[in-house]
Protein backbone atom coordinates (compact mmCIF):
# COMPACT_ATOMS: atom_id res chain seq x y z
CA UNK A 1 0.00 0.00 0.00
CA UNK A 2 1.13 3.55 -0.76
CA UNK A 3 1.64 5.95 2.10
CA UNK A 4 0.18 9.33 2.03
CA UNK A 5 3.17 11.64 2.82
CA UNK A 6 2.85 14.55 5.25
CA UNK A 7 5.45 17.15 6.79
CA UNK A 8 5.57 18.84 10.07
CA UNK A 9 6.73 22.55 10.07
CA UNK A 10 7.14 24.05 13.28
CA UNK A 11 6.34 27.57 13.03
CA UNK A 12 5.66 30.90 15.02
CA UNK A 13 2.64 31.94 15.20
CA UNK A 14 3.32 35.17 13.76
CA UNK A 15 4.21 34.25 10.75
CA UNK A 16 1.65 32.53 9.80
CA UNK A 17 0.30 35.52 7.24
CA UNK A 18 3.81 35.28 5.83
CA UNK A 19 3.34 31.26 5.81
CA UNK A 20 -0.15 31.43 4.54
CA UNK A 21 0.78 33.87 1.90
CA UNK A 22 3.79 31.63 0.45
CA UNK A 23 1.88 28.28 0.75
CA UNK A 24 -1.12 30.13 -1.37
CA UNK A 25 1.73 31.89 -3.73
CA UNK A 26 2.86 28.06 -4.20
CA UNK A 27 -0.82 26.83 -5.18
CA UNK A 28 -1.10 24.72 -1.82
CA UNK A 29 -5.06 24.06 -0.70
CA UNK A 30 -5.71 25.14 2.81
CA UNK A 31 -7.03 21.69 4.30
CA UNK A 32 -8.24 23.02 7.76
CA UNK A 33 -6.57 24.60 10.78
CA UNK A 34 -7.51 23.84 14.30
CA UNK A 35 -6.47 24.34 17.84
CA UNK A 36 -5.36 21.63 20.67
CA UNK A 37 -4.33 21.99 24.48
CA UNK A 38 -1.99 19.54 25.46
CA UNK A 39 -1.73 17.61 28.41
CA UNK A 40 1.60 18.65 29.38
CA UNK A 41 1.63 22.41 28.61
CA UNK A 42 -0.34 25.53 29.34
CA UNK A 43 0.16 27.09 26.09
CA UNK A 44 -1.90 26.14 23.09
CA UNK A 45 -0.72 24.52 20.01
CA UNK A 46 -2.42 25.67 16.73
CA UNK A 47 -2.18 23.90 13.83
CA UNK A 48 -2.53 25.12 9.59
CA UNK A 49 -2.77 22.14 7.17
CA UNK A 50 -2.01 22.97 3.48
CA UNK A 51 -2.26 20.29 0.74
CA UNK A 52 0.01 20.19 -2.67
CA UNK A 53 -2.68 18.13 -5.17
CA UNK A 54 0.04 17.57 -7.71
CA UNK A 55 1.79 15.23 -5.63
CA UNK A 56 -0.94 14.57 -2.60
CA UNK A 57 1.32 15.62 -0.10
CA UNK A 58 0.01 17.52 3.06
CA UNK A 59 2.36 20.08 5.20
CA UNK A 60 1.35 20.62 8.91
CA UNK A 61 2.27 24.24 9.97
CA UNK A 62 2.81 24.14 14.35
CA UNK A 63 2.83 26.98 16.42
CA UNK A 64 2.35 27.20 20.46
CA UNK A 65 0.80 30.05 21.23
CA UNK A 66 0.00 31.73 24.69
CA UNK A 67 -3.91 31.91 26.32
CA UNK A 68 -3.97 34.94 25.42
CA UNK A 69 -2.42 35.68 22.61
CA UNK A 70 -3.86 36.83 19.26
CA UNK A 71 -3.28 34.94 15.65
CA UNK A 72 -3.65 36.28 12.63
CA UNK A 73 -6.62 35.22 10.25
CA UNK A 74 -5.85 33.65 7.29
CA UNK A 75 -9.65 33.63 5.50
CA UNK A 76 -8.93 36.50 3.28
CA UNK A 77 -5.58 34.46 1.55
CA UNK A 78 -8.09 31.10 2.03
CA UNK A 79 -12.10 31.88 2.30
CA UNK A 80 -12.55 28.65 3.28
CA UNK A 81 -11.04 28.59 6.29
CA UNK A 82 -13.18 31.20 8.19
CA UNK A 83 -15.33 28.54 9.84
CA UNK A 84 -12.40 26.83 11.17
CA UNK A 85 -10.97 29.97 12.63
CA UNK A 86 -14.20 30.83 14.40
CA UNK A 87 -14.24 26.94 15.67
CA UNK A 88 -11.25 27.57 17.20
CA UNK A 89 -12.36 30.93 19.00
CA UNK A 90 -15.36 29.16 20.15
CA UNK A 91 -14.31 25.82 21.05
CA UNK A 92 -10.66 27.04 22.57
CA UNK A 93 -10.96 30.52 23.16
CA UNK A 94 -8.25 31.31 20.47
CA UNK A 95 -8.52 35.57 19.13
CA UNK A 96 -8.41 35.33 15.31
CA UNK A 97 -7.72 39.17 14.10
CA UNK A 98 -8.98 39.98 11.12
CA UNK A 99 -11.34 37.03 10.36
CA UNK A 100 -13.14 37.09 7.01
CA UNK A 101 -16.48 36.46 8.79
CA UNK A 102 -17.09 36.81 12.89
CA UNK A 103 -20.13 35.60 14.45
CA UNK A 104 -18.20 36.62 17.48
CA UNK A 105 -18.53 33.97 19.96
CA UNK A 106 -21.73 32.49 18.01
CA UNK A 107 -20.30 30.37 15.78
CA UNK A 108 -21.71 27.47 17.59
CA UNK A 109 -24.19 27.38 20.25
CA UNK A 110 -22.04 26.49 23.56
CA UNK A 111 -23.12 25.92 27.09
CA UNK A 112 -19.95 26.81 27.67
CA UNK A 113 -17.36 29.36 27.01
CA UNK A 114 -14.29 27.82 25.10
CA UNK A 115 -15.14 24.16 26.63
CA UNK A 116 -12.11 22.22 24.85
CA UNK A 117 -9.81 23.98 27.84
CA UNK A 118 -11.89 22.13 30.45
CA UNK A 119 -9.87 20.08 32.10
CA UNK A 120 -11.62 16.46 33.11
CA UNK A 121 -13.71 17.47 36.51
CA UNK A 122 -13.49 21.34 36.26
CA UNK A 123 -16.21 23.23 37.24
CA UNK A 124 -17.26 25.99 35.03
CA UNK A 125 -19.82 28.78 35.13
CA UNK A 126 -22.19 28.43 31.83
CA UNK A 127 -22.19 31.34 29.43
CA UNK A 128 -25.73 32.69 30.16
CA UNK A 129 -24.75 33.30 33.88
CA UNK A 130 -21.33 34.40 33.06
CA UNK A 131 -22.93 37.40 30.98
CA UNK A 132 -21.10 35.73 28.22
CA UNK A 133 -23.46 34.79 25.86
CA UNK A 134 -23.50 36.35 22.30
CA UNK A 135 -26.17 37.16 20.59
CA UNK A 136 -26.10 34.28 18.35
CA UNK A 137 -26.44 35.24 14.46
CA UNK A 138 -29.18 34.24 12.31
CA UNK A 139 -31.32 34.14 15.40
CA UNK A 140 -33.23 37.21 13.97
CA UNK A 141 -33.99 37.91 10.44
CA UNK A 142 -31.66 40.35 9.19
CA UNK A 143 -29.29 39.97 12.22
CA UNK A 144 -26.03 38.61 10.30
CA UNK A 145 -22.91 37.92 11.28
CA UNK A 146 -20.22 41.00 10.88
CA UNK A 147 -18.57 39.81 7.16
CA UNK A 148 -15.02 41.98 6.05
CA UNK B 1 -35.01 51.68 -6.91
CA UNK B 2 -35.08 48.11 -5.56
CA UNK B 3 -33.85 48.13 -1.84
CA UNK B 4 -32.10 44.97 -0.03
CA UNK B 5 -33.97 42.70 1.64
CA UNK B 6 -32.44 40.04 4.23
CA UNK B 7 -34.12 36.80 4.41
CA UNK B 8 -33.40 34.58 6.67
CA UNK B 9 -33.49 30.72 5.12
CA UNK B 10 -33.31 28.07 7.38
CA UNK B 11 -32.21 26.22 9.47
CA UNK B 12 -35.73 24.66 9.66
CA UNK B 13 -36.65 24.30 5.53
CA UNK B 14 -37.93 21.79 3.78
CA UNK B 15 -35.58 21.17 1.83
CA UNK B 16 -32.58 20.89 4.62
CA UNK B 17 -32.28 17.79 5.84
CA UNK B 18 -30.19 19.12 7.94
CA UNK B 19 -30.33 22.65 9.77
CA UNK B 20 -28.21 25.16 8.74
CA UNK B 21 -29.01 28.83 8.78
CA UNK B 22 -28.29 31.50 5.50
CA UNK B 23 -28.77 35.11 5.84
CA UNK B 24 -29.82 35.71 1.91
CA UNK B 25 -29.27 39.62 0.94
CA UNK B 26 -31.57 40.22 -1.79
CA UNK B 27 -32.03 42.37 -4.66
CA UNK B 28 -35.72 42.32 -5.55
CA UNK B 29 -35.32 38.41 -6.58
CA UNK B 30 -31.70 38.88 -7.15
CA UNK B 31 -29.38 37.28 -4.54
CA UNK B 32 -26.41 39.52 -3.83
CA UNK B 33 -25.07 38.03 -0.94
CA UNK B 34 -25.74 34.43 1.24
CA UNK B 35 -23.90 34.53 4.96
CA UNK B 36 -23.93 30.87 6.65
CA UNK B 37 -24.34 30.10 9.93
CA UNK B 38 -24.28 26.73 11.27
CA UNK B 39 -24.05 26.11 14.90
CA UNK B 40 -27.28 23.77 15.96
CA UNK B 41 -26.74 20.57 16.14
CA UNK B 42 -22.47 20.35 17.63
CA UNK B 43 -21.85 17.51 19.83
CA UNK B 44 -18.23 18.01 20.60
CA UNK B 45 -17.34 14.26 19.57
CA UNK B 46 -13.96 15.22 19.14
CA UNK B 47 -13.75 16.00 22.56
CA UNK B 48 -14.69 12.21 23.48
CA UNK B 49 -11.06 10.96 22.87
CA UNK B 50 -10.84 11.95 26.76
CA UNK B 51 -13.07 9.41 27.56
CA UNK B 52 -12.78 6.54 25.12
CA UNK B 53 -9.39 4.82 24.21
CA UNK B 54 -7.86 4.77 20.99
CA UNK B 55 -9.51 1.46 19.89
CA UNK B 56 -13.28 2.57 20.98
CA UNK B 57 -13.05 5.51 19.72
CA UNK B 58 -13.67 4.08 16.32
CA UNK B 59 -17.67 3.72 17.57
CA UNK B 60 -17.73 7.63 18.12
CA UNK B 61 -16.02 8.19 15.07
CA UNK B 62 -18.05 5.96 13.35
CA UNK B 63 -21.00 7.99 14.57
CA UNK B 64 -19.81 11.38 13.30
CA UNK B 65 -22.42 11.04 10.86
CA UNK B 66 -25.10 8.62 9.43
CA UNK B 67 -24.87 8.48 6.17
CA UNK B 68 -20.93 8.36 5.14
CA UNK B 69 -20.76 6.13 8.75
CA UNK B 70 -18.64 3.54 7.02
CA UNK B 71 -16.18 6.25 5.84
CA UNK B 72 -15.29 7.81 9.22
CA UNK B 73 -14.88 4.21 10.47
CA UNK B 74 -12.44 3.90 7.55
CA UNK B 75 -10.92 7.29 7.78
CA UNK B 76 -9.95 7.07 11.82
CA UNK B 77 -9.30 3.10 11.49
CA UNK B 78 -6.51 3.55 8.66
CA UNK B 79 -5.05 6.96 10.66
CA UNK B 80 -4.93 4.70 13.96
CA UNK B 81 -3.05 2.18 11.79
CA UNK B 82 -0.73 5.03 10.33
CA UNK B 83 -0.80 6.30 13.95
CA UNK B 84 1.07 2.97 15.07
CA UNK B 85 3.13 2.00 12.04
CA UNK B 86 0.55 -0.84 11.33
CA UNK B 87 -0.77 -1.96 8.10
CA UNK B 88 -4.41 -3.80 8.05
CA UNK B 89 -4.49 -7.16 6.43
CA UNK B 90 -4.56 -7.05 1.93
CA UNK B 91 -8.19 -8.38 2.58
CA UNK B 92 -9.49 -6.10 4.83
CA UNK B 93 -7.89 -3.33 2.40
CA UNK B 94 -10.01 -4.93 -0.35
CA UNK B 95 -13.42 -5.20 1.52
CA UNK B 96 -12.83 -1.52 3.27
CA UNK B 97 -13.11 -0.36 -0.35
CA UNK B 98 -15.79 -2.49 -1.66
CA UNK B 99 -18.13 -1.42 1.44
CA UNK B 100 -16.89 1.94 1.09
CA UNK B 101 -17.69 2.07 -2.34
CA UNK B 102 -21.06 0.89 -1.51
CA UNK B 103 -21.52 3.37 0.92
CA UNK B 104 -20.77 5.75 -1.98
CA UNK B 105 -23.68 4.62 -3.84
CA UNK B 106 -26.15 4.94 -1.17
CA UNK B 107 -24.83 8.32 -0.28
CA UNK B 108 -25.07 9.07 -4.10
CA UNK B 109 -28.25 7.74 -4.55
CA UNK B 110 -29.85 9.10 -1.29
CA UNK B 111 -28.68 12.77 -2.20
CA UNK B 112 -29.92 12.16 -6.00
CA UNK B 113 -33.49 11.34 -4.31
CA UNK B 114 -33.27 14.51 -2.19
CA UNK B 115 -32.20 16.63 -5.04
CA UNK B 116 -35.30 15.34 -7.30
CA UNK B 117 -37.40 16.26 -3.81
CA UNK B 118 -35.88 19.96 -4.12
CA UNK B 119 -36.70 20.68 -7.55
CA UNK B 120 -40.13 18.89 -7.43
CA UNK B 121 -39.85 15.31 -9.32
CA UNK B 122 -41.35 13.38 -6.36
CA UNK B 123 -41.92 9.72 -8.61
CA UNK B 124 -38.18 10.40 -9.27
CA UNK B 125 -37.27 10.75 -5.33
CA UNK B 126 -38.95 7.52 -4.62
CA UNK B 127 -37.21 5.72 -7.20
CA UNK B 128 -34.04 6.92 -6.30
CA UNK B 129 -34.43 5.61 -2.55
CA UNK B 130 -36.33 2.46 -3.57
CA UNK B 131 -32.84 2.08 -4.94
CA UNK B 132 -30.85 2.57 -2.31
CA UNK B 133 -32.94 0.58 0.35
CA UNK B 134 -31.27 -2.62 -1.62
CA UNK B 135 -27.84 -0.93 -1.29
CA UNK B 136 -28.66 -1.28 2.84
CA UNK B 137 -30.29 -4.55 2.41
CA UNK B 138 -26.24 -5.62 1.60
CA UNK B 139 -25.15 -3.94 4.58
CA UNK B 140 -27.86 -5.50 6.66
CA UNK B 141 -27.03 -9.10 5.64
CA UNK B 142 -23.05 -8.45 5.33
CA UNK B 143 -22.80 -6.38 8.74
CA UNK B 144 -25.93 -6.68 10.65
CA UNK B 145 -26.70 -2.86 10.14
CA UNK B 146 -27.88 -0.78 7.57
CA UNK B 147 -26.70 3.02 8.97
CA UNK B 148 -23.99 2.37 11.75
CA UNK B 149 -22.27 -1.30 10.65
CA UNK B 150 -19.80 -1.80 13.40
CA UNK B 151 -17.58 -3.26 10.56
CA UNK B 152 -14.17 -1.67 10.28
CA UNK B 153 -11.75 -1.31 13.43
CA UNK B 154 -8.40 -0.07 13.99
CA UNK B 155 -6.32 -3.53 12.34
CA UNK B 156 -8.81 -4.67 9.66
CA UNK B 157 -12.70 -5.65 9.53
CA UNK B 158 -14.48 -7.55 12.01
CA UNK B 159 -15.83 -10.03 10.18
CA UNK B 160 -14.95 -12.13 7.19
CA UNK B 161 -17.40 -11.48 3.73
CA UNK B 162 -17.59 -15.25 1.81
CA UNK B 163 -16.96 -15.54 -2.01
CA UNK B 164 -20.83 -16.21 -1.82
CA UNK B 165 -21.55 -13.10 -0.47
CA UNK B 166 -19.29 -11.17 -2.75
CA UNK B 167 -20.47 -13.01 -5.76
CA UNK B 168 -24.36 -12.42 -4.67
CA UNK B 169 -23.37 -8.28 -4.48
CA UNK B 170 -21.86 -8.45 -7.70
CA UNK B 171 -24.80 -9.80 -8.97
CA UNK B 172 -27.32 -7.63 -7.51
CA UNK B 173 -25.68 -4.93 -8.63
CA UNK B 174 -25.70 -6.03 -12.43
CA UNK B 175 -29.12 -6.42 -11.75
CA UNK B 176 -29.47 -3.10 -10.08
CA UNK B 177 -27.47 -1.04 -12.37
CA UNK B 178 -30.22 -1.49 -15.07
CA UNK B 179 -32.73 -0.15 -12.88
CA UNK B 180 -30.62 2.89 -12.02
CA UNK B 181 -29.70 3.55 -15.68
CA UNK B 182 -33.18 4.25 -16.05
CA UNK B 183 -33.50 6.97 -13.47
CA UNK B 184 -29.73 8.30 -14.07
CA UNK B 185 -31.71 8.46 -17.60
CA UNK B 186 -34.18 11.13 -15.95
CA UNK B 187 -31.65 12.75 -14.25
CA UNK B 188 -29.44 13.38 -16.98
CA UNK B 189 -31.62 13.94 -19.63
CA UNK B 190 -35.44 14.66 -18.33
CA UNK B 191 -36.08 18.63 -19.92
CA UNK B 192 -37.38 19.59 -16.64
CA UNK B 193 -34.55 18.81 -14.71
CA UNK B 194 -32.56 20.57 -17.26
CA UNK B 195 -34.32 23.24 -16.77
CA UNK B 196 -33.95 23.75 -13.16
CA UNK B 197 -29.89 22.32 -12.87
CA UNK B 198 -28.47 23.99 -16.12
CA UNK B 199 -26.66 27.08 -15.77
CA UNK B 200 -27.42 27.63 -12.37
CA UNK B 201 -25.36 28.21 -9.10
CA UNK B 202 -21.79 28.31 -11.99
CA UNK B 203 -18.81 27.97 -10.12
CA UNK B 204 -15.70 27.95 -12.30
CA UNK B 205 -12.31 25.62 -11.51
CA UNK B 206 -10.23 29.01 -10.29
CA UNK B 207 -13.58 29.22 -8.06
CA UNK B 208 -13.25 25.96 -6.40
CA UNK B 209 -9.42 26.27 -5.91
CA UNK B 210 -9.81 29.58 -4.20
CA UNK B 211 -12.56 28.16 -2.61
CA UNK B 212 -11.43 25.00 -1.49
CA UNK B 213 -13.57 23.17 -2.56
CA UNK B 214 -13.18 19.16 -2.75
CA UNK B 215 -15.57 16.26 -3.77
CA UNK B 216 -17.65 16.27 -6.61
CA UNK B 217 -18.28 20.23 -6.36
CA UNK B 218 -14.95 20.58 -7.24
CA UNK B 219 -14.99 17.79 -10.28
CA UNK B 220 -17.83 19.41 -11.74
CA UNK B 221 -15.83 22.14 -12.43
CA UNK B 222 -12.89 20.46 -14.13
CA UNK B 223 -10.84 20.08 -10.74
CA UNK B 224 -9.90 16.51 -11.26
CA UNK B 225 -8.88 15.75 -7.50
CA UNK B 226 -10.08 12.24 -5.98
CA UNK B 227 -8.58 11.24 -3.01
CA UNK B 228 -8.88 7.27 -4.19
CA UNK B 229 -6.26 7.44 -6.10
CA UNK B 230 -4.00 8.57 -2.76
CA UNK B 231 -2.62 6.47 -0.54
CA UNK B 232 -3.52 5.96 2.69
CA UNK B 233 -7.72 6.51 2.36
CA UNK B 234 -7.01 5.55 -0.99
CA UNK B 235 -7.61 2.19 -3.55
CA UNK B 236 -6.29 3.87 -7.01
CA UNK B 237 -3.50 0.69 -6.07
CA UNK B 238 -6.25 -1.60 -6.02
CA UNK B 239 -8.18 -0.71 -8.87
CA UNK B 240 -8.35 0.79 -12.49
CA UNK B 241 -10.20 4.20 -12.30
CA UNK B 242 -9.93 8.08 -12.64
CA UNK B 243 -11.82 10.81 -11.50
CA UNK B 244 -15.35 11.51 -13.01
CA UNK B 245 -14.95 15.29 -13.90
CA UNK B 246 -17.11 17.66 -15.90
CA UNK B 247 -16.54 20.85 -17.04
CA UNK B 248 -19.65 22.93 -16.89
CA UNK B 249 -19.17 24.21 -13.27
CA UNK B 250 -23.30 24.37 -12.71
CA UNK B 251 -25.57 22.14 -10.62
CA UNK B 252 -26.44 20.03 -13.91
CA UNK B 253 -22.29 19.34 -13.80
CA UNK B 254 -22.76 18.32 -10.17
CA UNK B 255 -25.58 15.92 -10.27
CA UNK B 256 -23.83 14.43 -13.44
CA UNK B 257 -20.89 14.15 -11.83
CA UNK B 258 -22.64 11.94 -8.95
CA UNK B 259 -24.84 10.26 -11.05
CA UNK B 260 -21.69 9.05 -13.17
CA UNK B 261 -19.63 7.98 -10.10
CA UNK B 262 -22.16 5.32 -8.73
CA UNK B 263 -21.38 3.53 -12.23
CA UNK B 264 -18.09 3.91 -11.41
CA UNK B 265 -18.56 2.16 -7.74
CA UNK B 266 -20.26 -0.57 -9.17
CA UNK B 267 -16.98 -0.89 -11.74
CA UNK B 268 -14.84 -0.39 -8.87
CA UNK B 269 -16.68 -3.28 -6.83
CA UNK B 270 -16.97 -5.67 -9.49
CA UNK B 271 -13.37 -5.48 -9.96
CA UNK B 272 -12.25 -5.90 -6.83
CA UNK B 273 -14.54 -8.50 -5.59
CA UNK B 274 -12.86 -10.56 -8.40
CA UNK B 275 -9.36 -10.16 -7.38
CA UNK B 276 -9.82 -9.90 -3.46
CA UNK B 277 -6.93 -12.22 -1.97
CA UNK B 278 -7.61 -14.91 0.58
CA UNK B 279 -6.40 -14.29 4.16
CA UNK B 280 -6.89 -12.92 7.42
CA UNK B 281 -9.18 -9.84 7.89
CA UNK B 282 -8.21 -8.55 11.10
CA UNK B 283 -5.11 -8.32 13.14
CA UNK B 284 -4.81 -6.49 16.91
CA UNK B 285 -3.04 -3.38 17.15
CA UNK B 286 -0.71 -3.81 20.66
CA UNK B 287 0.70 -0.85 22.58
CA UNK B 288 -0.42 3.18 22.99
CA UNK B 289 0.64 5.59 20.25
CA UNK B 290 4.24 7.53 21.32
CA UNK B 291 3.88 10.36 23.05
CA UNK B 292 4.00 12.85 20.79
CA UNK B 293 3.23 11.10 17.58
CA UNK B 294 1.46 12.79 15.27
CA UNK B 295 -0.70 10.85 11.99
CA UNK B 296 -2.65 12.22 9.22
CA UNK B 297 -5.04 10.94 6.72
CA UNK B 298 -7.41 11.21 3.82
CA UNK B 299 -10.31 9.32 2.51
CA UNK B 300 -12.53 10.49 -0.35
CA UNK B 301 -15.78 10.50 1.12
CA UNK B 302 -18.78 10.73 -0.98
CA UNK B 303 -18.93 14.19 -0.51
CA UNK B 304 -15.27 15.03 -1.06
CA UNK B 305 -11.94 14.92 0.89
CA UNK B 306 -11.99 14.48 5.01
CA UNK B 307 -9.14 15.32 6.78
CA UNK B 308 -8.17 13.22 9.82
CA UNK B 309 -5.81 14.20 12.62
CA UNK B 310 -4.43 12.58 15.54
CA UNK B 311 -1.74 13.14 18.23
CA UNK B 312 -0.83 10.94 20.91
CA UNK B 313 0.01 11.51 24.51
CA UNK B 314 1.71 8.09 25.36
CA UNK B 315 -1.70 6.58 26.89
CA UNK B 316 -4.40 4.60 25.69
CA UNK B 317 -6.67 8.17 24.96
CA UNK B 318 -5.30 10.51 22.47
CA UNK B 319 -4.48 14.03 23.25
CA UNK B 320 -6.12 15.18 20.20
CA UNK B 321 -8.12 14.00 16.92
CA UNK B 322 -9.47 16.20 14.53
CA UNK B 323 -11.75 15.84 11.38
CA UNK B 324 -11.98 18.06 8.68
CA UNK B 325 -15.41 17.09 6.57
CA UNK B 326 -15.56 18.19 3.18
CA UNK B 327 -19.21 19.86 3.51
CA UNK B 328 -17.64 22.49 6.12
CA UNK B 329 -14.45 23.08 2.94
CA UNK B 330 -17.13 23.48 0.74
CA UNK B 331 -19.69 25.56 2.82
CA UNK B 332 -17.83 29.09 1.01
CA UNK B 333 -17.50 27.72 -2.14
CA UNK B 334 -21.79 27.58 -1.63
CA UNK B 335 -21.92 31.14 -0.38
CA UNK B 336 -20.07 32.24 -3.65
CA UNK B 337 -22.73 30.03 -5.77
CA UNK B 338 -25.54 31.13 -4.48
CA UNK B 339 -24.55 35.25 -5.13
CA UNK B 340 -26.17 36.16 -8.48
CA UNK B 341 -28.94 33.03 -8.59
CA UNK B 342 -32.40 33.61 -8.19
CA UNK B 343 -34.13 33.17 -4.75
CA UNK B 344 -36.28 30.39 -6.32
CA UNK B 345 -32.96 28.27 -7.47
CA UNK B 346 -31.55 28.93 -3.95
CA UNK B 347 -32.43 25.39 -2.29
CA UNK B 348 -31.12 23.44 -5.46
CA UNK B 349 -27.90 25.51 -5.10
CA UNK B 350 -27.41 24.63 -2.04
CA UNK B 351 -28.84 20.71 -2.26
CA UNK B 352 -25.75 20.43 -4.89
CA UNK B 353 -23.05 20.88 -2.34
CA UNK B 354 -24.84 17.71 -0.60
CA UNK B 355 -24.35 19.41 2.40
CA UNK B 356 -24.04 17.09 5.76
CA UNK B 357 -24.26 19.08 8.40
CA UNK B 358 -23.80 16.66 11.12
CA UNK B 359 -20.75 15.63 9.59
CA UNK B 360 -19.58 19.37 9.55
CA UNK B 361 -20.12 20.32 13.36
CA UNK B 362 -19.39 16.81 14.93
Amino acid sequence: MTTQSFTITPIQAADILRVARERKAAGRRFVECHANRPYKDDRLEVTWSFANDDDQTVEVCEAFIQKDEVVDSVSHLYPCAFPFENEMHDLYGVTVRDLLIDYQGGFYRLHFDAPMLARPGEQRVPRHAAGNAPTTPGDQAGDAPATD
Amino acid sequence: MATKTVIPFGPQHPVLPEPVHLDLVLDDETVVEAVPQIGFIHRGLESLVDKRDYKRFVYVAERICGICSFGHSLGYSELVESLMGFQAPERAQYLRAIFHELSRIHSHVLWLGLAADAFGFESLFMHSWRLRERILDVFEACTGGRVILNFCEPGGIVRDVEATELDGIVDMLATWRGEYGQIANTFLNDSSVRSRLCGVGHLSREEVIEYGCVGPMARASGYANDIRLAGIGGYGHLAEFAPVTSDEGDCYARCKVRVEEVLQSVDIITELAGKIPEGPVFEDIKGKPADGAEAITRVEQPRGEAFYYAKGNGTMNLERFRVRTPTTTNIPGMAMALRGCDLADVPNIIMTIDPCISCTER
